[in-house]
């Protein structure tokens, strides 16, 4: 499982996240970034934090608290 | 270079070169890796000089990209206040300013742009450009003792920067040579729309006019400004935003041309950000941006194209800007268009951009952000070829013999 956080002054509102993973980020109503989930398995959030032009994106491994994007 | 690279130096501190370095790290470079810079700060996020920095909402520290400890941590020397005066290709050399010299087996430019200056003009104190951090600072200091501020050009800068004086309370006038603010970039219609908005926010908009002058007082500060009508307007703070300029000379000119993984005419040189003018093959030309996404894009690509996984940039162009309760967001890239469609106005519009076949290029959203990912996708999918993953970098500049 990994840990997700958003830096919601850093977005932009690209949408790159929400269309890697739909399931884990959308936009709210001023197009900034929010987590439908704080925790998920989905790898594609991997993806979808690398693919983030603002660097908005942290990810961390449950287990051991390490950053892993 | 046929193996990977053992020494490999980052020239700039800006995004461009903080993204090229941490991305050669989490591909597993594990060479000796020098990221060197004229300012003296820690990089730091540029957009943000202009809106919430100028506003006092969020301070230098915040800005930080990455702390000391990241680069500690990730063993990248950070070498900050000094220029790199001379690159040699034949020797592979980078000389700095305080006389040290670096070697490497592959160098990346990453030098950014600079204000562009208003030449031939005088500048009392009180005439202010804006590019880093440093003169955000010092704006910030004049914008917090003024009372009345020019803005010369009705750019993004120009324009960021008048918002946020309107919120701090100054009187604040916007004086631009065109017909309408940002019309060279988003056209004539567009520009009016955005000239009502700065209207009702009380500036006072003075278009079709040029700056001639600066007029100091008795103090020798700036007293005004001195207009191509023949007016003046009294202002105690000027900012001059009248673009930026590639800083491209370590390669002998202005802009460095590469391919769309960020090759230069050099071998092992690469170049990407605001400096480099690259391959774009879904628009089948050069282009120079100074976008934020585009700074990080490429500079991700030159990373896994020097680690030997080639790598594009190619992704639809994509920038943001805050200006008086709007947050635009622009999409796509149209230099000219032959029709725009224009839906709503005032607080919340959208501008689609189309070339003669009907096809979209680009579109500028106001306040509609649920439209920017469906846009993107539209975008994308009209692209001359199909973006990313091509293995085609496209023509690189002819290499320069060693």
């Amino acid at each position: 499982m990994y840990r997700i956080e958003v830096d919601r002054q850093m977005c932009s509102g690209f949408g790159s996240c929400v269309e890697t993973a739909p399931k884990v980020f959308e936009l709210d109503r001023s197009g900034v970034v929010a987590l439908l989930v704080s925790e998920s398995g989905d790898d594609a959030l991997l993806k979808a934090a690398r693919s983030c032009p603002m660097g908005a994106i942290a990810v961390f491994d449950c287990e051991n608290g390490k950053q892993v994007s | 270079m046929t193996s990977r690279p053992e020494n490999i130096v980052v020239v700039g501190t800006g995004l461009a070169g903080v993204r090229s370095a941490e991305t050669l790290r989490a591909r597993g470079f594990d060479g000796r890796l020098t990221l060197v810079g004229e300012e003296i700060h820690l990089p730091y996020e540029r957009p943000a000089l202009s809106k919430e920095l100028l506003a006092g909402k969020r301070s230098p520290e915040q800005l930080i990209l990455r702390q000391p400890e990241f680069f500690r941590e990730q063993q990248i020397e950070l070498l900050l206040g000094r220029r790199v005066e001379k690159v040699s290709p034949k020797h592979r050399t980078a000389l700095l300013s305080d006389g040290r010299e670096l070697i490497w087996d592959a160098l990346v430019l990453a030098t950014g742009a600079r204000a562009r200056r208003l030449r031939g003009l005088e500048t009392p104190p009180g005439v202010h450009y804006l590019r880093t951090l440093s003169d955000a600072l010092s704006l910030s200091a004049a914008l917090a003792r003024g009372k009345r501020l020019a803005v010369v050009g009705a750019g993004f800068i120009g324009a960021e920067v008048a918002s946020t004086a309107v919120f701090l309370g100054l009187d604040v006038s916007v004086i631009e040579p065109l017909q309408a603010p940002l019309e060279r970039v988003l056209g004539a219609k567009t520009g009016m729309l955005l000239a009502e908005r700065y209207r009702a926010h009380g500036v006072e908009l003075r278009l079709g006019t040029g700056v001639t002058g600066f007029v100091s007082g008795d103090d020798g500060r700036l007293r005004a400004l001195e207009l191509s009508d023949g007016s003046e307007i009294a202002c105690d703070v000027a900012v001059v935003g009248v673009g930026a300029e590639p800083a491209g000379e370590l390669l002998g000119g202005r802009e460095i041309e590469t391919d769309a993984s960020g090759r230069t005419e050099y071998e092992d040189i690469y170049a990407c950000g605001d400096v480099a003018s690259s391959w774009r093959p879904s628009l089948g030309r050069r282009l120079r941006m100074e976008h934020w996404t585009s700074a990080a894009g490429q500079a991700a690509a030159v990373a896994r194209t020097i680690l030997g996984e080639e790598s594009v940039h190619d992704d639809v162009p994509f920038f943001w800007s805050d200006q008086f309760g709007l947050r635009l967001q622009y999409v796509g890239f149209a230099s000219e268009w032959a029709n725009t469609e224009v839906e709503g106005g005032g607080d919340a519009f959208s501008v689609r951009y189309f070339d003669e076949d009907e096809r979209l290029l680009a579109a500028l959203v106001a306040n509609r952000p649920g439209e920017v990912a469906a846009l993107r996708r539209e975008l994308a999918q009209n692209a001359l070829t199909p973006p990313t993953r091509s293995s085609a970098a496209g023509p690189r500049p002819s290499l320069v013999p060693a």
